[in-house]
């Protein structure tokens, strides 16, 4: 995962002024996946992918897809 | 996706993935050796059946004790042990379960054994209470300390 899509996800975090833990619990996942998928060490499957559109107000295309 | 594995699997997609990661890991190794064993055995041991049977067992051991043990050096057990109190508060709530579990360890084995008559009896029965209450620490701990250094490492920076 590069280091610009993995910035999109934690940008749209900070921009919906949510902490790793409060989305974590919001997408039902734990705090360490979320930091995970940050760090670009997880890859996502699409269902959680979905979720994480959902939860910051994006489509899967402003997360996800690298210009 | 549905499995009966799934009974064994916790809901974090992380977390899910790693453990199958795990499982099939064991279970390649296991197959590698016992085919290996079964090659060897046919060429060259020619043992009984009954020794077989014991090696399948150490093998199906083995297979238990890798998932574990990459369980537990993986850090993903305490997933949301990020702050040091929460660790401290962790380390002090394993202290408590050791402790119950070495207790109802040295129950359950006092009670299959009767009661002690001698010092060696006594024992038999304390040893392998007191060694499974540290064994149990010393997992935990481990398990503990490696998910806050990976939880630490994942935090916002």
């Amino acid at each position: 995962m590069g280091d610009i899509l993995v910035n999109k996800i934690k940008v749209a975090r900070a921009e919906r002024g949510l902490t790793q833990e409060q989305l974590a619990a919001r997408v039902k996942v734990t705090r360490q996946t979320i930091g995970l998928i940050e760090k670009g060490k997880y890859n996502p499957s699409l269902q959680l992918c979905l979720s994480l559109a959902k939860e910051l107000g994006k489509t899967l295309d402003d997360l996800f897809w690298e210009e | 996706m549905k499995s009966f594995l799934n009974v064994f699997l916790p809901d974090d997609e992380y977390k899910r993935t790693r453990i199958l990661y795990f499982m099939a890991e064991g279970t390649f190794i296991s197959v590698t050796l016992l085919i290996l064993f079964a090659f060897i055995n046919n060429t060259w041991l020619q043992l009984e059946i009954g020794d077989f049977s014991f090696f399948a067992f150490i093998i199906a051991i083995s297979n238990v004790l890798y998932i574990f043990i990459r369980y537990i050096l993986s850090g993903i057990e305490y997933s949301d042990v990020v702050t040091e109190k929460r660790y401290k508060r962790e380390v002090r709530s394993i202290g408590r379960n050791g402790l119950i579990f070495g207790a109802t360890f040295l129950l359950v084995l006092g009670i299959s054994s009767g009661i002690p008559s001698n010092l060696e009896e006594i024992l038999d029965i304390v040893g392998p209470a007191i060694l499974g209450t540290i064994f149990y620490f010393l997992i935990s701990y481990i398990s503990l300390k490696r998910s806050y250094k990976k939880n630490k490492d994942l935090l916002d920076d």
